[in-house]
């Protein structure tokens, strides 16, 4: 027995717990109740919660999918200060740790008081101070929500170059011992997060050298910090696959202001030629590095960087004094002017003005790159959550994952995080996460920089339509208006509402509501590419030519968020890749009795409303996605709010047919498979009844024999059937020419074949009338029917 | 049969280490004297044969007149109780302040009982609970009466009592109500006193609404005066823990002829697990 199994049965009795944590529930500090309960057999839960004093619980899921937070309030009885614990400045540290789990307790009463087993408890969610305590004189008022204004309602902690300094002097940790720091960037400047692919904006560079002091400028490095990552694994080259430069090219006679910038590559590694017989000399320009982990917030990161050659690879400008390769070393001496330079930079963007100083060459150094503007870099760099193996898409719900679980401090419902993303594969993402404001440092034209995580993943979940919210046991949950299989296969069985348990109220919700009807759609927060020198991407308007409302009679407009998007989807049709429902769809919203606590937000469920025999209704077990829930202590009732989405019952998209339909025989049966020493004939001994059984023409003889090697398919095939020759006999279309061959009743089977599938007709107690068939284990053309090898199955 | 009441409980602020199980059990003993019976007083971990007793050191010795047993699982097993008082917390010289006693069984007198004697004055208390089989006998709470008011006149025909449960009920679009169970029932017990000859009487009631202080304070109603030291009747143990209303009045009818504003007396919650 299960809450949700008698959550729905009328003269059930109630209570409401409330457990307490200051430790995100490694142990429990309080319990509360509106009765009091040893509700674990050991502990009691005092009666503290007092009548009506559990405000209403609400969840819903986002207008256009920002996430919403769910909040309620709680009264606690504290005439005898048992509750102090939580009130005031003095004990403001706990009201901050504070969690809060609620819980509804339902059974059946009975003369006794019932046994703590006897009980079934659901989660109402768990909880956080949204406002701190409120104290009188006999009571403690309390405002909860959940981690969207928890956990997830403020700015990441990430490391900063300060921390990353910090971390000592290892052999990989070039800012140790000496750092020249650009005016723009202080110290404590957290790094951002980077997921996806596109072009990602670094922060600006950093001078480094060694310890050696001056004159040992070629231990000079360019250090271009680019972002924090929890994936602690070893770097590969491999993550940045392309890194530019904006720069400030000559001539010195203007202002900056007056020059135009230009973006130009560095490819990762250059050839010299020093016009001898010696083959080209290579060398590196750019490495990708990690720093050394850095905790901070009780979590590890690292850093990823570039070290860019001093010269920027550009050979030429190898500094006097230095020690460059040797071969570089012998083209300097050579013919400048007629090296062959292939890759690098070109030498302008290096600031190759040496500086008459005092302090020598490091003067020089210190001003080299001087002219770049920005580094820009393409990789994705803080995916911890199926990370792709080399450049390539990253999807949503993988970053959502990460942002929640990894670099914050909530759990995600790992079931529906795959469902989701396995149901929107088109669901890509790309963006930074900074927790800074400043959207000057953003690669992208759009709008300023979102400060809180809650906002970040608001924007993430409006990009990818997927909807981001804390589930009923407070795990960061996700769900899509996509049908999959586990919508379509759970169709027949969905929890449904019939009119004697709600009151229902229904309309097409219109422009600005969840689910609005659209025929025209905008879209917002498109990116441009300063990198590449393109601007924002066409973004509408898009008609959609199918929706219920013809655009030529009312143009309904809808906008939807895209700045998460790859640059690539945003360029294109996005209809193509987006999840948009331009159908009319209609949203109702009931009250019921505590049942409705089954349903969870993005679930589907039933509903049935006729409005009486004569009148007609317009709900007859249709299905509706929930998207709000109220639960109401006062009166134990729930407030849904739900979408229309009956079309999943008649618009299939998967196959969900019952194979063991398409069963004529299987296993078990007495009879061996012989192959007949006549070609492409069968033979069945035992009680074997092949007219019994139902076999005819079109079937298909299945054959897998355990035993046969990966690589042989003469017993690991299939047969169509072209003949049923006798109770014990088949013959096939081809077969191979062994004969003989003993095959054991256990290894084969003959199933329906394309002609002879079930139908309305033939097997109308499972496919009624009007019914359909989706799938087909062959096709007529007899694909199966011979043993060519694109034929075979299995390995084959 | 005259009525009382009873405001003042022994028990109150006792260390929890003053109370004896002979099970040895010592958890959710703070729960006999807690002032609430949400929380139950369990008598041992496990079942007890029959002779099981709960030992109380006062301190020092106190005049008792009553004892009452309150949310208790007596009902059920053929339950008795024996109230000892001694000077030496072996018992070795006990008085029998109660005689062994039958517990009601029947609704609504089924879960509370008071036993009434004459006074005692010993440190050293023990109840005996007798049993059929074995059992585990629990109690939300336990009163140690120090005295009990009388009331010098009965109740007047018009009393009564009533149950309550507290639900939340949900109507549907086609009027099917669906109800849920959230505690009950909630006992009430209404009374009125009427053409009480002079003052006095009518002062003994506005007395015991002072001693309740509106309702703040539990008071003990004890529906038949029965201080005997010999087993109680059924009657002589009815009683509820209630609180009364915020206020209450009187007025002169006639000449020295006093009704008493009706009350009612509301039974404190024992919904307990």
């Amino acid at each position: 027995m299960s809450f949700d199994t008698i959550a729905g049965l009328p003269g059930l009795e109630r209570i409401i717990r409330c457990d307490v944590s200051l430790n995100g529930f490694s142990s429990i500090a309080y319990r509360y109740a509106t009765r009091a309960g040893r509700y674990d057999g050991t502990n009691w839960w005092t009666r503290r919660i007092p009548t009506g004093g559990l405000g209403s619980i609400s969840r819903r899921l986002g207008r256009d999918r920002i996430a919403a937070a769910s909040t309620t309030s709680l009264v606690l009885e504290n005439a005898d200060g048992g509750v102090d614990w939580i009130c005031g400045r003095e004990h403001i540290a706990d009201a901050a740790a504070a969690r809060f789990r609620i819980y509804i307790g339902v059974f059946q009463p009975g003369p006794n008081p019932p046994a703590h087993t006897d009980i079934q408890w659901k989660q109402l969610g768990e909880f956080v101070c949204a406002q701190w305590p409120k104290q009188n004189n006999d009571a403690v008022q309390i405002a909860l929500s959940d981690d969207f204004m928890g956990r997830l309602g403020s700015g990441l902690q990430l490391p900063t170059i300060a921390d990353w300094k910090l971390v000592g002097n290892t052999s990989n940790n070039p800012i140790y011992s000496g750092v020249g720091l650009p005016s723009t960037l202080t110290v404590d400047t957290p790094l951002q997060l980077a997921f996806g692919e596109d072009w990602l904006l670094a922060l600006p560079h950093i001078i480094a050298w060694g310890n050696s002091g001056v004159g040992q400028t070629y231990e000079a490095k360019i250090i271009v910090p680019i972002c924090a990552t929890a994936d602690l694994s070893a770097v590969s080259q491999d993550l940045i696959q392309d890194v530019r430069v904006e720069w400030l090219p000559p001539p010195e006679t203007l202002e900056d202001n007056q020059r135009a910038s230009q973006v130009i590559a560095i490819q990762r590694s250059g050839s010299i030629q020093d016009g001898t017989a010696n083959a080209p000399t290579t060398f590196t320009t750019w490495t990708v590095e990690k720093s050394p982990t850095i905790t901070k917030g009780g979590k590890s990161f690292q850093i990823v960087y570039l070290v860019v050659r001093a010269d920027l690879g550009d050979a030429r400008f190898e500094p006097v004094g230095s020690s460059p390769d040797a071969a570089v070393a012998r083209a300097v001496a050579g013919r400048q002017s007629e090296l062959a330079y292939q890759g690098g930079y070109p030498p302008d963007a290096v600031d190759s003005i040496a500086t008459p100083s005092p302090a020598g060459q490091s003067v020089t150094f210190a001003r080299r790159a001087a002219r770049v503007l920005r580094w820009y870099v393409k990789g994705r760099f803080s995916a911890v959550t199926n990370p792709p193996g080399t450049l390539g898409m990253e999807h949503s719900v993988d970053a959502m994952v990460d942002l929640v679980s990894v670099y914050s401090s909530a759990t995600v419902n790992s079931t529906e995080a795959a469902r989701t993303k396995a149901g929107a594969p088109f669901a890509s993402c790309f963006g930074v996460v900074q927790p800074w404001t400043e959207k000057a440092n953003k690669a992208e034209n759009g709008e300023p920089l979102p400060l809180s995580l809650r906002q970040v993943l608001s924007a993430l979940a409006q990009s990818s339509d997927i909807d981001i919210f804390q589930d009923w046991t407070g795990l960061i949950s996700f769900a899509s208006d996509v049908y999959d299989f586990t919508i379509a296969s759970s169709i027949g069985s969905m929890l449904e509402f019939r009119e004697t348990e709600v009151r229902i109220e229904r309309w097409v919700p219109s422009a600005g509501e969840r689910g609005a009807a659209f025929n025209r759609v905008f879209f917002d927060g498109g990116r441009g590419e300063p990198v590449l020198g393109e601007g924002v991407p066409f973004q509408g308007p898009f008609d959609v030519s199918a929706s219920d409302i013809p655009v030529a009679t009312r143009v309904v407009e809808a906008v939807f968020q895209q700045g998460w998007r790859p640059r690539r989807q945003q360029a294109q049709n996005p209809l193509t890749w987006r999840a948009l429902d331009g159908r009319t769809r209609d949203r109702i919203r009931m009250r019921t009795h505590r049942g409705g606590l089954r349903l969870e937000l993005g679930g589907y469920f039933k509903v049935t409303w006729t409005r009486g025999s004569s009148l007609g209704g317009p709900y007859s077990g249709s299905v509706f996605q929930c998207d709000g829930l109220v639960f109401n202590p006062a009166d134990d009732s729930v407030d849904v709010e739900a979408l229309w989405r009956d079309d999943v019952q008649t618009e299939r998209s998967y196959i969900l047919d019952d194979e063991t339909l398409l069963v004529r025989s299987k296993g078990g049966l007495s009879g061996n498979c012989t192959e007949n020493a006549t070609p492409e004939v069968f033979d069945f001994g035992g009680t074997i009844n092949l007219t019994t059984m139902g076999v005819v023409n079109g079937d298909i003889l299945i054959i897998r024999e355990a035993s046969e090697a990966a690589d042989s398919f003469l017993y690991n095939r299939t047969y169509r059937i072209a003949q049923v020759n006798s109770t014990t006999q088949i013959e096939v279309h081809t077969a191979h020419t062994e004969t003989g061959h003993v095959t054991a009743n256990a290894e084969w089977s003959i199933v329906r074949g394309a002609t002879t599938y079930p139908t309305a007709i033939s097997d109308p107690t499972n496919y009624p009338s009007g019914g359909d068939l989706y799938g087909k284990v062959t096709q007529a053309s007899g694909l199966y029917s011979d043993s060519s090898t694109g034929n075979r199955l299995l390995s084959g | 049969m005259s009525h009382g009441y009873a405001t003042v409980n022994a028990l109150t602020g006792l260390a929890a280490g003053s109370f004896t199980w002979s099970s040895g059990q010592t958890a959710g003993r703070d729960k006999l004297n807690d002032g609430v019976q949400d929380e139950l007083a369990l008598g041992s971990a496990s079942a007890q044969a029959s002779g099981q007793t709960l030992s109380v050191d006062l301190g020092s010795a106190v005049s008792l007149v009553g004892i009452a047993l309150l949310g208790h699982n007596l009902s059920v097993g053929s339950c008795t109780v024996q109230v000892l008082a001694d000077s030496v917390n072996t018992f070795a010289t006990a008085v029998t302040a109660k005689a062994t006693t039958t517990i009601p069984t029947t609704a609504p007198n089924d879960r509370d009982a008071v036993l009434q004697f004459p006074a005692v004055s010993r440190r050293y208390w023990r109840l005996v609970f007798g049993h059929s089989g074995t059992k585990t006998v629990s109690f939300g709470e336990i009163l140690f009466l120090t005295t009990i008011t009388t009331l010098t006149r009965s109740r007047a025909y018009g009393h009564g009592e009533s149950e309550r449960y507290v639900t939340n009920q949900n109507e549907s679009s086609t009027g099917s109500v669906r109800a849920t169970l959230l505690s009950g029932p909630i006992r009430t017990k209404r009374f009125s006193f009427r053409d009480m000859r002079g003052t006095a009487e009518r002062d003994e009631l506005m007395a015991m609404f002072r001693a309740s202080r509106g309702g703040v304070t539990p008071l003990l109603w004890i529906d038949t005066i029965e201080s005997v030291s010999t087993a109680a009747t059924a009657a002589g143990q009815e009683c509820l823990w209630s609180q009364m209303s915020e206020s209450h009045g009187w007025t002169e009818n006639d000449f020295s002829l006093y009704d008493v504003d009706g009350f009612e007396l509301r039974g404190m919650s024992r919904e307990v697990l």
